[in-house]
């Protein structure tokens, strides 16, 4: 009866499926639950990116509060430009994305019925990095801000 | 042949970064009087090269490049840049050409990897 039990048991050991056991959690992607013998292919993945629909409502809010009324003068214009750039910078900043660079590029010109044309090409990883773009125009003005991030790996 | 250099740590070159951009804009628009039909072309093509030069110095680093192309009517423009990154390592260089109908502003950032 031992015997039987023992030659049973030993049929079992054998013929038991091995499944990939859960070992650990990898430290440096704690979202991601790894399996033994597989490989995390990237250990610098953020953990947050950048935020694209929250940093266009920042700048339609700032450029819409700051131009809604206003006329275009040389030197209010210039001194709006500098003062709506540094409001988005702080912002973006409060939203706490870590680990990305931000720049901030603010244009404000006049409506006199000229013709304009902006373009922008980045070379960077289109997995991580990102942009966000607004525009605003009233009948005196336009301004156009954009914002791009920048993860450092 | 083109060629690529193999470029050295450091930090951002922003008068090298002028020279290329001044030299690809001429290539692009020198001696062409404004036009809305081609404008589009222009920007595309004065960033692409802006992009591709840049490239080649070979150094460790992601390039934002941005055009603005405005016809000339005696309408003012404003442009202001704000940044949030390393500022031993990270660099960005504005250029401001005109022409007899047109102005350009390119404006190159780069920002370091690790």
């Amino acid at each position: 009866m031992m015997k039987i039990l023992e030659w049973w048991l030993q049929w079992r050991t054998l013929t038991r499926r091995v499944r990939p056991q859960r070992l650990h959690q990898h430290s440096a992607c704690p979202d991601q639950q790894l399996w033994c013998n597989s490989v995390c292919v990237s250990t610098t993945a953020p953990h947050k990116r950048f935020p694209v629909p929250a940093v266009t409502h920042i700048l339609k809010d700032v450029l819409s509060s700051y131009l809604q009324q206003e006329k275009y003068e040389v030197e209010w214009s210039q001194k709006m430009t500098k003062t709506i750039c540094e409001v988005i910078r702080a912002r973006v900043k409060d939203l706490m994305i870590p680990r990305y660079k931000i720049v901030v590029l603010v244009h404000i010109g006049q409506q006199a019925g000229q013709s304009m044309q902006m373009s922008s090409r980045c070379l960077w990883d289109a997995t991580t990095d990102s942009f966000a773009c607004y525009s605003f125009t009233n009948s005196s003005l336009f301004g156009v801000a954009t914002v791009y991030g920048v993860y450092f790996e | 042949m083109d060629e690529y250099h193999n470029g050295n740590e450091g930090s951002f070159n922003s008068e090298e970064a002028d020279n290329i951009v001044k030299e690809c804009i001429e290539n692009v628009v020198g001696g062409e009087d404004y036009s809305q039909s081609q404008v589009n072309k222009w920007t595309a093509s004065i960033v692409e090269r802006c992009l591709t030069q840049l490239v080649k110095q070979g150094k460790p680093y992601k390039f934002i490049v941005t055009c603005a192309v405005m016809q000339k009517t005696g309408a003012g423009l404003h442009t202001a840049n704000s940044c949030y990154w390393d500022t031993s390592m990270d660099g960005s260089s504005t250029v401001r050409w005109e022409n007899r109908t047109m102005y350009c502003v390119v404006s190159v950032f780069a920002v370091a990897i690790a």
